[in-house]
């Protein structure tokens, strides 16, 4: 058990490492560089001004020198500046994890809180109203474009009903109270959510189903347990494997579908940094979100792999 | 498939009502997409100064954009651009992760292990974030669109692939094929990959539908077709702007609308297909 968990971890600072480079290279092969962007705007200046300031910004030296010159300063604990306005990328990253968990974190517990009891409830009874309603919920769900349902959902709840402020994250002229981030935050969140319940919704109602036809239900049943104990303590216990595998599947997606979300909500998160870094050539908030967004994903993965073993214990016997 | 084959899958799809008129539905879009441009002599690339930012009317049935072209134009040659970067990235992912699987599964090992690593790699970083980057880098267009989806998609057919083969290889059959000899290569084309394409199959209209889904996405974020071509993404894109998206809704909804028909069609047709390819997945 220990000996895999420490294999996954070597695993993943080795694919860590892969990416970083991967993204490094790929972000510093876009047209234009840092500079240019900078520069916009500003009028020209002469060629050796230009070749000093590229050499000043260390933007003249080969990729593969310069990927090695971040991976020092990344390991001292350094992950540079942002060449657009100067602050450290560690303090601007600071300030858009939060939102971002926020974000992410009430959206996945919105879709848990949507998909489980309707899959338990329409596997429990097939092709009943609920079950029916399921599948069309998560045939919506997984038809629908993320920003499409964005779209029609700020049009219809903050534009035509103006229940919901359409974008941000408090009132810019008023304090940052918990009331005013949880109006801003219904809407992304429910919306975020919903994308998510498609996939969630079939997963629980087949790993459901089946787990219904065990031996082992029939005799929790005709012991005289009752109809909610054993669907609770036999049937879903043993039905959460599958569920939790699609729930790690959808972990990279959460972080990348809300780029989407915090950009049509102008969400201060770490999605909306990253594509206006992007836009600006700027590289080093890209890697240090890159960094953020992929330890999450494996510290996520490698929890749930325990998490597994905890729920059931024959997978921690087998390895 | 032989032909009887085909005719008793055609009758098992056909049995899934709603598969049935989505795939009718389907065929009538892509003819609309496909005819009506040309014999309409529609244009989507002209500007009607007269008429900018106009709502529907009998000289724009869908109304204009805010520099004066036609809507419906746009609509329908956006779908061309939509369904071919589906159909052809699906392509890409298909050529990219089959291959990759099919070694994977069949030969397993050091380089079985390392492919599937590598899966798992592009996998745990989400692919929204990467393909954004790709397209910018490789200067946005409809080419590079495909690429940057058909490229990040491999990973889909690859672990498909990988499972069916693995199931594959442990048949009686292809055990025969190996005692009786025969050469890898034989035993993988004649037995092996023909054996194991349905889960390939069954998920295939899902891939093109996920790969529009992802075009139109990607030019949310600015990525993608640029205009004066068009394309569902880009037309829905005008919707960022507030009062585009509050007031001057005939600019982005039809896109949306048409794209959502879209997709629901194709993955009605899929779940067609899965119905009549394995009775035991329907529900």
């Amino acid at each position: 058990m220990l000996k895999n968990i420490g294999k996954r971890i070597l695993f993943s600072i080795v694919v860590l490492f892969a990416l970083t480079f991967f993204v490094f290279l790929l972000s510093n092969m876009m047209s234009g560089n840092a500079l240019d962007v900078v520069l916009q705007g500003e009028g020209t200046i002469s060629e050796e001004a230009y070749q000093a300031l590229l050499h000043e910004m260390g933007l003249d030296l080969p990729i593969p020198v310069r990927y090695w010159n971040w991976l020092v300063n990344f390991l001292h604990g350094d992950m540079g500046t942002s060449t657009v306005n100067g602050q450290p990328v560690w303090s601007i990253l600071k300030e858009r994890i939060g939102p971002t968990l926020i974000l992410t974190g009430s959206s996945l517990l919105i879709a848990l809180l949507i998909s489980i009891p309707l899959g338990i409830m329409s596997a429990y009874k097939p092709y009943s109203f609920w079950d029916n309603f399921a599948s069309a919920l998560a045939f919506v769900g997984s038809s629908m474009p993320g920003f499409m349902i964005c779209l029609f959902g700020i049009y219809i709840f903050s534009v035509k009903l103006g229940w919901f402020p359409t974008s941000g994250m408090y009132y810019s002229n008023q304090p940052h109270t918990i009331r005013a981030l949880l109006e801003h935050l219904a809407l992304p969140a429910i919306l975020c959510g919903l994308q998510m319940t498609g996939s969630l919704i079939k997963q629980t109602r087949s790993a459901v189903l089946e787990v219904m036809n065990e031996d082992y239900i029939k005799t929790a049943r005709s012991k005289g347990l009752s109809e909610f104990a054993v669907v609770i303590r036999h049937v879903f216990r043993n039905a959460l494997i599958p569920i939790i595998t699609t729930i790690s599947l959808s972990i990279p997606w959460l972080v990348g579908g809300a780029v989407i979300v915090e950009k049509i909500f102008s969400w201060p998160g770490m999605g909306s940094l990253i594509i206006s870094s992007i836009n600006s050539r700027d590289y080093n908030p890209i890697m240090g979100a890159t960094v953020i967004i992929c330890t999450t994903v494996m510290i996520c993965n490698i929890l749930l792999d325990i998490l597994y073993t905890i729920i059931d214990p024959r997978l921690a016997k087998e390895k | 498939m032989k032909r009887s084959g085909i005719k008793t899958f055609f009758k098992k799809f056909i049995h899934h009502k709603a598969a049935a008129v989505a795939l009718v539905l389907f065929f009538l879009e892509l003819a609309a997409i496909l005819i009506l441009p040309g014999a309409l002599h529609l244009d989507a690339v002209t500007s009607d100064f007269l008429n900018m930012a106009k709502g529907p009317s009998a000289e724009h049935i869908w109304g204009t954009d805010e520099i004066g072209r036609d809507i419906f134009a746009r609509v329908l040659y956006g779908g061309r651009i939509s369904l071919i970067v589906g159909i052809c990235s699906t392509a890409l992912s298909i050529a990219i992760g089959l291959p990759l699987g099919v070694v994977a599964g069949y030969y397993q090992g050091a380089v079985g292990n390392f492919i599937m690593r590598l899966a798992d790699m592009f996998m745990s970083f989400p692919s929204m974030v990467l393909s954004l980057v790709l397209v910018t880098v490789l200067e946005p267009s409809m080419w590079t669109v495909i690429f940057a989806i058909g490229f990040l998609g491999w990973t889909r057919p690859c672990k498909l692939l990988y499972g069916s083969v693995m199931a594959t290889k442990g048949r009686e059959y292809v055990e025969v094929a190996v005692t009786l000899g025969y050469s890898n290569r034989k035993i993988l084309m004649k037995y092996v990959i023909p054996n194991s394409l349905s889960p390939l199959w069954v998920s295939l209209a899902f891939m093109i539908s996920s790969a529009i889904i992802t075009e139109s996405s990607l030019n949310f974020l600015g990525a993608g077709i640029q205009p004066p071509q068009s394309s569902w993404g880009n037309l829905i894109y005008a919707a960022q702007q507030f009062d585009v998206l509050t007031t001057k809704v005939w600019m982005w909804i039809p896109a949306c609308i048409v794209l959502l028909i879209t997709v629901v069609c194709i993955n009605l047709i899929g779940e067609g297909i899965r119905d009549a390819l394995d009775p035991k997945m329907r529900r």
